[in-house]
Parts: C-alpha cells; sequence; structure tokens
C-alpha cells in the first residue's frame, strides 16, 4: 500500500501494463443470459445485454492497479436504442420508398438523387452517431474514480467527414488514408482524463502505403497476408498515439506483428468453427487480453494526481447507431 | 494504529476484523490508504488523508452503487455521493465478508451472479434455455405467425405476390401454348371452383412442377412421365395444395420473421451468436418447407378421394419422380432436403390407398386427359423439344 500513498515518483518504477482479467468461462456465463433474454424479449434487452457485457470487460480491465468501470445504465441505454432504431427506420424507410418509387417511374436520374440522399444521410449521421457514441462512452468510463470526457465539436467533426467523404469520392478512394487520419486526430485530440489528452501523430501517407502493401500482398499470398495487415495497422494505430501529460509528449508501443496475430485471429476462429460458436465467448476473451498486452507503456505515469474530467451532457443514442449501422471506423 | 500487549479485546478485535483497500475521492485519483470494517449497517471506512490525518466515512448498504462485476479477489465498490467515490480491496475474504453481511442489499442484486456463482450447472441451464426458445420461436411461434398473417392477408395482395413471382420467373419458362391449353382443361375438370389458376406446361426435361399464387407450372419432362389420369390429378392436386394453403405468403413471411427475429437477437453481431444462429434458422427453415410438402401431399390425398380417384396414383407418380431423379440426384439426408424422402411419401400415399375403390374417372376428366396426351404425340411428330433452361435457373425444385 506505501507505492500507493507516496506522491513522489519511485524511479525504480517500472512502465505500467495493461492487465486483462476476463475469463471464458465467466464470459460464458454472461453471454447466455445476453443471449437468452434477447431471444425471450425479441431484442428488447439488447440495450441491457450490452451493459452488461461492457460492465464485465471493464470491470476486468486493470490498469496501474485499479479496474476501469462502466457505469452507464440499462434504462439509459434502452432510450438511445429506440432513437437509434427510430432514426435507422427512417433513413431507410425513405431510402427504400424513394428507390422502389424512382424504379416504378424508370427514372434513373430519380435513382441517382435518391442514392445521393443516402449517401449523403450517411456522411451525416455517421459523424453524429461517432460523436455522441465518444461522448457517452468516455462519460460513462470511469477510473479510481474519475471519468474520461469526449470534449470534440460536433459540427467540426461533420465537416471532417463531409470533406473526406467527398475527397475519397472524387479520388476514387485513393484519399481515402487521409480521411481516415484526419478523424483519428480530430478523434485523439479531444479525449481526456483529467488534463491528459491524447494526440494522433500517424501520417495519411503512411496509412497509404500499409493499405496499398495489404491490397496487393493479400491477393499474392492467398489471404495470408492479412495477419501481418492488421498487425501493421494495430502497431500505425498505437505506435502513433502519443499521450501528452503535463504538457510533455510520451510514446506507447504498439508490440504486434504479424506470427502474433496469426497465432490470436488464425487459432480464435478454428476454435470457434470447430465448436459451432460455442467457444466464441472464450476466443473474445484471449483476443481482448492479448491485444491490451501489445500496448506498452515506455514512461512510468503519474498517475496519482489526475484531477477529474470535465463533465459532458452524454446519452446513448450515438452509441447504437454506431451498432446498428456497423460502420467500420476506428 | 499498530495493536499493543495490554490493550482490551475490543481493540484487538478492530485491529483483526478491518481490510485494507483504497479509497479514492471522486475528485482525483490520488489513492488514501484504507481501513474498511465490515458492520452490520454498513461498511467503515478510515481512510489516510495525508501523515497522520486520518479521515472516517460510513457507507450505507442503500447508497452503495449496483454496476459491478466484482471479482471474488478484487471488489471495487462505488458510493452514491457527489462525486461518486469509489473503494477498491484486494484478497479473498472481503467479498464473502460483504455476501454475509449484506444478503439482500441492492449493490449485491446482480441477476447475472446467479450464473456466475453457480457454475457450470446453471451455465448448462441456461443453454438449454438458449437452445429451447430459438426452436421455440423459429419452429413454433414464427410460422404460428406467418400462418396467421397469411390468412388475413387480403386476396388482392396474394394475388399480386403470385403474379410478381411468376413474372419475374416467366422469361426462363418456354411455355408450350398447345398443351396448356388440355392441362388447363384438365385441371378446371378436377378443381371446377379454381378459375383463377393459370395453368402452363413448359418445355423442359426437368421432372419438375411448381406453383405460386395464381400459377401452377408443370415440365414437360415430369409430364411425359405420366400415364394414367390419377397421376396426374395427384400431381395437380399437390400442386394446388400449395396455393389452398397459402404456401407462398407463409414462406415469405416465415422467412422474413424469422431474419427480424436473429437481426434483433444478434445485436452485438458477434461471429458466434450469428454462426449458430443462422444454422439454427436455417435447418428450422428446411423444417418448415417439408412441413409444407406434407401439407400438400395430405391436401392432394383428400381431394383424390373426393372425386373416387384412388390415391395410388399419387404413389405412382412419387416412383415415377424416384425413378428420374434416381439417375442424377445425389443422396441428400432429410434433414437437409427442403422435400420430405420419396419413400416417405410413397408409403403415406400408399396408406391412404389401401381402403380404397380403384379409381373412377369422371368421363370428363378421362376425356380431357386422352387430349391432353394427344397433343403431347402430334407434337413429337412435328419437332423436338426446344432448349432446356439450365438447371440453375429453374426455380427450387417443387413436385
Amino acid at each position: 500500500m506505501e507505492a500507493a500513498t507516496s506522491t513522489a515518483q519511485d524511479p525504480n518504477a517500472k512502465p505500467p501494463k495493461i492487465l486483462f482479467h476476463g475469463k471464458g468461462s465467466e464470459y460464458f456465463g454472461i453471454f447466455l443470459t445476453n443471449v437468452l433474454l434477447t431471444i425471450v424479449t425479441l431484442g428488447v434487452y439488447r440495450p441491457w445485454a450490452k451493459v452488461a457485457f461492457r460492465k464485465y470487460i471493464y470491470q476486468n480491465t486493470e490498469f496501474a492497479g485499479s479496474r476501469f468501470i462502466f457505469t452507464g445504465q440499462g434504462s439509459e441505454m434502452f432510450i438511445g436504442y429506440l432513437k437509434a432504431t427510430l432514426i435507422f427506420g427512417a433513413i431507410f424507410l425513405l431510402y427504400n420508398l424513394g428507390v422502389q418509387y424512382a424504379a416504378s417511374q424508370l427514372n434513373p436520374g430519380l435513382l441517382f438523387l435518391v442514392f445521393l440522399f443516402f449517401v449523403a444521410a450517411n456522411a451525416f449521421i455517421i459523424p453524429i452517431a461517432l460523436h455522441s457514441s465518444l461522448r457517452y462512452r468516455l462519460a460513462r468510463t470511469e477510473w479510481r474514480g474519475i471519468h474520461f470526457a469526449y470534449v470534440g465539436s460536433q459540427k467540426r467533426l461533420i465537416g471532417i467527414f463531409f470533406q473526406g467523404l467527398l475527397l475519397s469520392i472524387v479520388t476514387l478512394g485513393i484519399y481515402t488514408p487521409w480521411f481516415y487520419v484526419s478523424v483519428f486526430d480530430e478523434v485523439a485530440e479531444n479525449i481526456r482524463l483529467g488534463d491528459i489528452r491524447l494526440q494522433f501523430e500517424g501520417e495519411g501517407s503512411d496509412l497509404f502505403t500499409i493499405f496499398i502493401r495489404a491490397y496487393f500482398l493479400t491477393f499474392l499470398t492467398l489471404g495470408i497476408y492479412t495477419f501481418w495487415y492488421r498487425a501493421e495497422l494495430f502497431n500505425f494505430l498505437v505506435d502513433n498515439t502519443k499521450v501528452i501529460e503535463k504538457g510533455q509528449r510520451k510514446h506507447l508501443r504498439g508490440e504486434s506483428s504479424g506470427g502474433r496475430m496469426f497465432d490470436l485471429l488464425f487459432f480464435n476462429a478454428l476454435q470457434v468453427i470447430f465448436t459451432l460458436g460455442i467457444a466464441y465467448p472464450w476466443a473474445h476473451m484471449r483476443s481482448l487480453r492479448t491485444q491490451l498486452s501489445w500496448i506498452r507503456f515506455t514512461w512510468v505515469p503519474d498517475v496519482d494526481s489526475i484531477a477529474t474530467s470535465p463533465e459532458v451532457n452524454a446519452n446513448a443514442t450515438g452509441d447504437f447507431l454506431i451498432d446498428l449501422g456497423d460502420f467500420m471506423i476506428g | 494504529m499498530e495493536p499493543t500487549p495490554g490493550v482490551s479485546d475490543e481493540l484487538a478485535a478492530l485491529v483483526n476484523d478491518r481490510f485494507e483497500g483504497t479509497y479514492y475521492d471522486g475528485k482525483t485519483t490520488k489513492p488514501h490508504l484504507a481501513w474498511v470494517w465490515v458492520q452490520p449497517g454498513g461498511l467503515r471506512i478510515c481512510k489516510r488523508l495525508a501523515e497522520g490525518q486520518v479521515d472516517e466515512v460510513f457507507w450505507y448498504p442503500s447508497g452503495i452503487l449496483k454496476d459491478e462485476f466484482n471479482n471474488h479477489d478484487h471488489v471495487v465498490l462505488r458510493y452514491d455521493s457527489q462525486p461518486p467515490s469509489r473503494l477498491e480491496v484486494r484478497g479473498q475474504g472481503f467479498y464473502k465478508a460483504l455476501l454475509e453481511a449484506f444478503p439482500v442489499a441492492r449493490f449485491q442484486q446482480n441477476p447475472y451472479f446467479f450464473v456466475l456463482n453457480k457454475g457450470w450447472g446453471a451455465k448448462l441451464g441456461i443453454a438449454a434455455g438458449v437452445v429451447a426458445s430459438v426452436y421455440f420461436i423459429i419452429a413454433l411461434a414464427v410460422p404460428f405467425m406467418a400462418g396467421q398473417l397469411a390468412y388475413n392477408t387480403p386476396a388482392e395482395i396474394e394475388r399480386q405476390v403470385g403474379e410478381n413471382a411468376y413474372a419475374s420467373i416467366s422469361p426462363l419458362l418456354e411455355v408450350n401454348e398447345g398443351r396448356s391449353v388440355h392441362l388447363q382443361a384438365f385441371f378446371n375438370e378436377l378443381f371446377p371452383d379454381a378459375t383463377e389458376v393459370k395453368v402452363v406446361v413448359v418445355d423442359s426435361e426437368v421432372p419438375n412442377a411448381f406453383a405460386v399464387p395464381g400459377h401452377v407450372v408443370v415440365f414437360t419432362g415430369l409430364l411425359d412421365e405420366i400415364e394414367r389420369e390419377d397421376q396426374l390429378a395427384g400431381l395437380l392436386a399437390h400442386e394446388y395444395g400449395h396455393i389452398v394453403k397459402k404456401h407462398s405468403l407463409r414462406s415469405l413471411y416465415n422467412d422474413a420473421s424469422i431474419w427480424l427475429v436473429v437481426g434483433a437477437v444478434l445485436g452485438d453481431a458477434s461471429s458466434g451468436t450469428s454462426y449458430v444462429l443462422q444454422n439454427a434458422s436455417g435447418l428450422a427453415k428446411l423444417d418448415y418447407s417439408r412441413g409444407m410438402e406434407r401439407e400438400a401431399d395430405t391436401y392432394a390425398i383428400g381431394a383424390l378421394k373426393k372425386r373416387n380417384l384412388n390415391p395410388r396414383g399419387m404413389a405412382e407418380l412419387f416412383e415415377i419422380l424416384q425413378d428420374a431423379s434416381g439417375e442424377s440426384a445425389l443422396e441428400v439426408p432429410t434433414f437437409l432436403s427442403t422435400h420430405p424422402g420419396l419413400d416417405e411419401r410413397i408409403e403415406k400415399a400408399q396408406a391412404a390407398a389401401e381402403d380404397q375403390p380403384a379409381s373412377a374417372p369422371s368421363a370428363k376428366l378421362t376425356e380431357a386427359f386422352g387430349a391432353l396426351q394427344a397433343s403431347a404425340e402430334t407434337e413429337v411428330t412435328e419437332e423436338p423439344s426446344g432448349e432446356t433452361p439450365s438447371t440453375e435457373a429453374v426455380p427450387a425444385p417443387d413436385n
């Protein structure tokens, strides 16, 4: 206990690790209960299932001797779930009616307009979903008695998405890595734990190289390169995320590799397939434990004097928009 | 606070019963060494602020927030203060002490603990519950609802569905207009009330027939093998059975509902669940499809008897199919097939035929059958049947 109560930095202290204690056997029970209750309530239980899942995962994640806690409630998640379902329902209904009408009129111009509406609606809704999801999740993530915060501007994020999507379409996808990097930039910049914040330093050109290499090598190696690609992506994200602590820039190291990724993903997949999905909870826990262990801290952070983060109003709508839309972001 | 010799028993007990933990005040991440006593009314927490400075708080069980999945060897509690404070206690014993002291406190009530603490028995029970509820929904509830919906769907909508379905297949079908007229006449003789149903003959070597609302399609590959009125009546009655029992609408509703249910359940779109559920719903759909075939067979047997036709004709029809498919088709286990096994269907028709008199078709039916047979013979001399549509383009066999 002495180490925890001392405020002075111990010169011999080792950088902390993120430890994950989740067990497949425990998660299996939670997972089964979630599936059962979701089925018998025809999906109404989903928000509560999600809360239970997150609470279990968070509470079994330990950093510097303390556990994380997800403090969200099923009831607030349920309201978010309803709102997200309505928003998505409305968009898809409009889109489908539009397509049917345009098709019945045999009007390709109108069909194109309907399609354009759909793209624009998505360009609008993805950043809104991402923004409110980040606000909610981080506001409900507690560690050592204080919570995280996301303080970004929604307008700015929408602007980044419109510009990024437009340029990506115009350049036939070549701009996409720069677009992704601009989103990572904006998101990292606005994550807070007290006065600690993040910064993303990755370059679009580096991500572009990773994508291009993956494109050709995956094809040439009949898909085997996928594991190396996933490892490169993991390390790209971790290595380029800087932690700004008391004005100083600190580095994280991503310690994934193609071989490690292969060990993890290939054997997880085998396990899940050959047990007809029953081993899924074990695979999921192993995946979290392993990937969290690949994030290395290169310094000893001062974890004992972080003050609480600014309060943000948060609701769970975005969380479910992300969930229902199944967007490939981040 | 070290116990000193000669101190009262009370103090010694205090020292022995304490748990050591870390307290966070909710304002900063600064850890405070804390001693915790589990008392009947709540938790007495003595925390060290700085060297020699001590503060004491008391946590009532009702104020402890109920949101944690606590590990037995690392308990985290939060208290509903402003801002919420946190207590972490490592090591075995504290969890048990809490459970013993406040067995019914709100913060201890986590329904998941029922599963987590009960071990494998409870997990197996829940697993059985999952299987049972999936079965109940997919095999019983959804088909029942689909049936109710189908019988309450306005006839006009059903007609539209049939027209759309037929319109989308018809470009692939080479309709033999000449023979269709005679098959239609035979059908109208068999089912005089079903004037809305269009019956056509399609030139194709595939031994097949199918029905959608308002349409029955018979391929020459099957029609040419038929030798008697009661065999053809069996075939048409089976196909008409699909129409009467609204099988198209019911499968549509059934598939859509299963899709909705599976979609609703796959919240955290986890590959594991989706894999299991999709397999289960796929098998259930096949079972549903076999159920509809049996229903159509039953309908056809009843219809034959009413018209003084012996169901043995149906049995012979299935034997024809068996011969035709025996040459080409792989043996598919029944549970993986859209249709019940032909052996099973032959047996059923033969059982129904046992105490029935021999077929006595009406004169008009015989006449219509004769005309149909004659139309086939005149044609053979004209030209060989046209190009066979590829089996892939043909809708699922439905015989």
